[in-house]
């Protein structure tokens, strides 16, 4: 009965330190995505825009659904709906926080239960849980819409899963480590290793504790299907969509496609992998803290004597990512630029050296408490253990407050900075200015991949739009724009970009250099990048009236026509310029047996 | 004056309620399923009947499965259905046939949801059970008479097997009321009952020649013979444990409240061929996961199967089984529980056969989803009247989801299944015209997700049984669920054919295999 009494009050005591410890994140998250908000780095880079416009199309679009989803894990752009859902959250980027925040406020909740379990101190936790949310970076993912912070939070969640069933054995917490490896892997493709490196060691313990051959099997089963489930469905979502399973990997807009224009200093090359991940993690975690946990990690492995399997295993979770994009970088699927090494200056993909985080902070927390127990302990040398458990203490939080003072304040996000410098999103800003100035009605053809940023800012439905994602309605307004888009954003042609960006912006490289698409569009803003068309209505009516076709059937000339029978609509239009132009062929055959020329309606008309 | 106005009240009322009965007479004769009693339960329990022995009023067994109560039932149930479908086509201007599609997949995520609430709960509720401790204090001379009932129909074959069984069970033999029923014209089971050596304790009843030829008609044949304060049918495959009586009996005491207990199932032959795999891993779940589930929140539970405990008095005051019913293990569940009685689950273990041949596979399953047609049509003649008797929409619908539910889905599996193959095969436009995106998604979560959640829950019951090597067939149950649509569907047909056809189930293939 006492025991009982008291298992109750610690778990309320507990209880209470989560619900405290998640509101002080809640905090600390929304006074920083005010601060950035502020400043205006909210959707400062090109994956923020893209992210945060994938979740509102989802259920706001010519087209909602799953068909939106796209080809990026979908985790984030799912968790963001219910608020980009709402304008004024959508426009300013904040529906992000909104969702994230929360998030980060679980992955801390994790963190400290994953320390306490390790080390039956609530303190370790809490200290843990705040070096994690220190960390300037940390907040700055978690209050943009970008993926982040979301993974290493689900990491987290899958190490502290993965402890709990190795420290406890239930059946149930394999089965949470199952269904959290599914999440983190719907976070990003990253979380993909977490099902092998969670196969080994759900193997490992169990032949190591002679378990029968078939309760493996069993046990494996059950929780490999649940493991299995983001990657099962990463790939048939790319079956069903474009028939190709890994659509995921092969996709236009896929980093291997994006960087084949790109120097790429680390392909196949294992070292210069290594050191470009190496410096993305010094610059966004910091020297100290990542040198303290590469020697705590291997102190611990040789001083740890009863944990030591639970230890390696948690650890091996939280650095996955860190081989996950090794690998990338060898293989050239990944890029990463840091201002120390070739092309020197210039920062790219950074963030990738942010996701071992997880492991720096339970690395070095475990060290720190490993050192305090050693310092109760001991008779004589108390002091000295003391001291330097402090000191390093001290060393781990005066890093973290340096970097945090540094980031946020002295360099207000230079690296973000950095590594958004020559993004196009000035130019788009401009561009969706001027289309929210003259917009009347109808719709805006576009290629939403090349131009997140001007749905964001256009302010205009996204019902509105007509982008890739909406299939058979981008193909046929592809074809044939004129009978369907009343605007048309495009690449400007003389733009600076690579190769492949070109390429990809269909409409730009389909109709800028087209005479017909310039006789039925008028040019109505243009900058560096980008081009703005305005549909001539009296020209788009006059083809209908030539092929037969009532104005009102045409979807660019009709505002009420919000949407249509695709592949009818189309078939009816092509049927119609078929018979008209297989007139037009007949009439110059009969002309020529004649003897004459045959003039056109246009050029009697010219005459 | 005012005992003019009195006597005009008076006379008006009565004529007020002349027309109210007249009106309730009219609108009862029109829609006789409103009924709140039967004509034929007017009489009393008729335990005297040798023409079929059917004890019960003639409105409680499915002797005539088509009353006018279910006539009309039909008739407004569908004209309902029919009507709302229409409802929908006018006002929301969809096809007809997306309005059915639409109802089907929300009758799948309501099914869906439902099944894992129940086992959520059931996962976690402790099933009866004593300790050896209990059982070795029992005093044999505190033991009832207890009586078991085994139904043989040719059955040569584990004659041997049975006497083992029983003989193994742990109960002073002079209180065993061992009752084997036999039918006249099965000289072979007899003689194989003989030369095995049939203890003295053990009486064989020869069966009187009537129709129907079913295991309730033997039952309650045998029922008027029998002598135990309680009671337990067991079918001729089956191995109890060994400890089975002591516990009901400490059951019964313990829970004066319960009026029978189910055990667990489980195969002996699980291991026989990857049928018997995957039907014991159906088990596993059903009684494992999802008994106990509808146990615990005291919702009427369909019994399943043999080796029900049951106090004799309880079976005599319900009128005993339905002799036409061919699974009437499920409809005295729910006849109990219609008179109030509670069941409980117990924690003891009987073995049984696991058909090991698809053709009797098949014809055991076609029975038992022809039972349930049955009980669903005998339960929901009077609607309302069963309602209240159930205690509750909220029992009512349960019961809805469990028995005419569990018929329903199993044929629209059949049907979507076909559906779906049509459109990998064909990319069939008309099939996607019934799937708008918002019914697309409603069925696509109700049949991807509810798929998965399902054969994972098979597999969850094995590993629960400590089965481990059957987990991993239990990723084929899919492939099961064909079958039991299969089942289902010849159920369905059959019950138009031949409604009261007893298709025997052929026992003891395993021990063929043994010797071989």
């Amino acid at each position: 009965m006492l025991k009982r009494t008291t298992q109750t009050t610690l778990s309320a005591k507990l209880a209470r330190t989560e619900v405290l410890l998640f509101a002080a994140v809640l905090v600390i998250g929304s006074l920083y995505a005010w601060y950035v908000y502020e400043l205006g780095f909210t959707l400062f880079l090109v994956d923020q825009n893209a992210h945060l416009n994938i979740s509102r199309l989802i259920i706001d679009s010519l087209t909602p659904g799953i068909s939106q989803i796209g080809f990026w894990p979908p985790l984030l752009h799912i968790l963001m709906i219910p608020f980009s859902f709402i304008d004024v959250l959508y426009q300013s980027g904040l529906a992000a926080p909104f969702a994230l925040v929360p998030v980060l406020g679980v992955g801390a909740l994790f963190l400290y239960k994953l320390l306490f379990l390790f080390t039956k101190r609530k303190a370790a936790g809490v200290l843990g849980a705040f070096l994690f949310v220190s960390n300037p970076y940390v907040l700055y993912y978690s209050v943009t819409p970008m993926t982040e912070a979301l993974f290493i939070s689900s990491l987290f969640i899958v190490a502290y899963f993965l402890a709990h069933w190795l420290v406890t054995e239930q059946f149930s917490s394999l089965l949470y480590l199952g269904i959290s490896i599914t999440l983190a892997g719907l976070a990003r493709f990253e979380g993909f290793l977490l099902v092998p490196i969670a196969v080994v060691i759900v193997v490992l313990k169990l032949v190591l504790q002679k378990k029968h051959y078939h309760e493996i099997e069993a046990l494996l089963i059950l929780f490999g299907l649940i493991a299995v489930l983001g990657g099962v469905f990463t790939v048939m979502y790319g079956w069903v969509f474009t028939g190709d399973p890994f659509a995921f990997l092969n996709n236009p807009f896929s980093p291997q496609a994006q960087q084949r224009d790109y120097f790429l200093p680390s392909k196949h090359s294992i070292v210069n992998s290594f050191l470009y991940l190496l410096y993305a993690l010094y610059h966004l975690i910091g020297k100290t803290l990542g040198l303290l946990a590469i020697g705590a990690f291997a102190a611990l492995l040789f001083l740890l004597r009863n944990n030591r399997f639970n230890f390696i295993a948690v650890s091996l979770v939280l650095i996955s990512p860190f081989f996950f994009d090794w690998f990338a970088l060898f293989q050239g699927s990944a890029l990463i630029y840091v201002p120390d090494l070739p092309p020197f200056g210039e920062f790219a993909n950074e963030r990738y050296g942010l996701y071992p985080f997880g492991f720096t902070v339970f690395a070095a927390g475990m060290f720190v408490y490993f050192l305090y127990e050693r310092a109760l302990s001991q008779r004589v040398l108390w002091p000295v253990t003391a001291i330097a458990t402090g000191l390093i203490m001290g060393l781990l939080f005066w890093n973290s407050a340096l970097l945090f003072y540094n980031v946020t304040y002295a360099d207000t996000f230079k690296v973000i900075q950095m590594s958004g410098k020559g993004s196009l999103i000035p130019d788009q800003r401009e561009l969706a200015l001027a289309l929210r100035g003259q917009y009347d009605y109808g719709k805006i053809l576009l290629m939403r991949a090349m131009q997140n940023h001007i749905t964001v800012t256009a302010q205009i439905p996204l019902k509105s739009y007509i982008v890739e994602s909406n299939y058979p309605y981008f193909d046929e307004a592809l074809e044939l724009p004129w009978f369907f888009a009343r605007w048309v954003v495009m690449y400007n042609p003389d733009i600076a970009v690579v190769e492949w960006r070109k390429e990809n912006e269909r409409i730009s490289a389909r109709w800028a250099n087209s005479d017909e698409f310039r006789e039925a569009y008028e040019l109505v803003f243009e900058n560096e990048s980008e081009r703005l068309y305005r549909l001539r209505e009296d020209v788009v009516r006059k083809k209908a009236a030539m092929i037969g076709m009532d104005a009102s059937t045409i979807p660019s000339l009709n505002p009420d026509m919000v949407r249509w029978e695709t592949r009818t609509v189309y078939a009816e239009i092509t049927g119609k310029l078929r018979v008209y132009y297989e007139g037009i062929m007949v009439k110059a055959d009969e002309a020529k047996t004649l003897g004459f020329e045959m003039q056109t309606d246009e050029d009697a008309e010219d005459n | 004056m005012v005992d003019k106005i009195i006597q005009y009240s008076k006379r008006y009322l009565f004529e007020w309620s002349i027309f109210v009965a007249q009106l309730k007479a009219t609108v009862i004769a029109v829609f006789p399923f409103l009924r709140s009693i039967h004509i034929s339960e007017e009489v009393s329990l008729d335990f005297q009947n040798s023409d079929d022995y059917l004890f019960l009023a003639f409105v409680h067994s499915v002797k005539k499965h088509i009353h006018i109560e279910t006539v009309s039932l039909m008739t407004v149930v569908f004209t309902l259905f029919f009507g709302a479908v229409y409802g929908a086509v006018q006002f929301f201007h969809v096809p007809g046939l997306v309005v059915i599609s639409s109802i089907v997949a929300f009758f799948y995520l309501v099914l869906m949801a439902f099944k894992l609430w129940i086992v959520y709960h059931g996962v976690s509720y402790p099933l009866i059970d004593f300790s050896k401790k209990e059982i070795e204090h029992i005093n044999d001379d505190d033991l009832p008479l207890y009586t078991i009932l085994i139904p043989l129909y040719r059955e040569a074959e584990v004659a041997d097997q049975v006497i083992k069984a029983m003989s193994a069970i742990d109960y002073p033999k002079d209180k065993l009321d061992i009752i084997i029923t036999l039918e006249k014209y099965d000289a072979e089971t007899l003689s194989a009952l003989k030369k095995s050596g049939l203890p003295s304790h053990f009486k064989t009843l020869i069966l009187p020649d009537v129709c129907p030829k079913t295991k309730p008609k033997a039952l309650n044949v045998a029922f008027l013979e029998a002598m135990g304060e309680f009671l337990v049918i067991y079918d001729a495959e089956t191995v109890p444990d060994a400890d089975q009586l002591k516990k009901a009996y400490l059951a019964f005491r313990s829970h004066p409240d319960i009026a029978c207990f189910q055990t667990r199932l489980e195969h002996y032959n699980a291991n026989h061929n990857i049928l018997t795999k995957l039907f014991n891993t159906e088990y596993s779940f059903h009684y494992d996961l999802f008994l106990p589930g509808l146990q615990k929140h005291n919702f009427p539970v369909p019994l399943s199967g043999h080796s029900i405990h049951f106090r004799r008095h309880v079976i005599e005051k319900i009128g005993a089984w339905d002799p036409y019913n061919v699974t009437e293990d499920c409809d005295i569940g729910i006849r109990l529980y219609r008179q109030g009685f509670k069941t409980g689950m117990m924690n003891s273990v009987t073995y049984e056969e696991a058909t090991c041949t698809l053709k009797s596979w098949t014809i055991q399953r076609t029975r038992w989803m022809k039972g349930f047609i049955q009980t669903s049509i005998v339960h929901l003649r009077h609607p309302l009247r069963f309602k209240q008797e159930v205690g509750g929409w909220r029992n009512f619908f349960v019961f809805l989801l469990t028995v005419p539910g569990t018929v329903a889905v199993n044929i629209l599996n059949l049907v979507l299944w076909v559906i779906l193959v049509i459109w990998l095969v064909m990319h069939s436009s008309f099939i996607q015209t019934l799937y708008p995106q918002p019914v697309l998604y409603m069925s696509g979560v109700a049949f991807i997700v509810g798929s998965f959640i399902f054969t994972y829950l098979n597999l969850l019951g094995a590993y629960r049984r400590k089965k481990f090597y059957l987990v991993k067939y239990g990723m084929l149950t899919p492939i099961y669920w064909v079958m039991i649509a299969i089942a289902t569907t010849r159920a369905a047909l059959q019950i138009i054919k031949n409604p009261h056809g007893w298709e025997k189930t052929k026992h003891g293939s395993h021990l063929s295999k043994q010797s071989g």
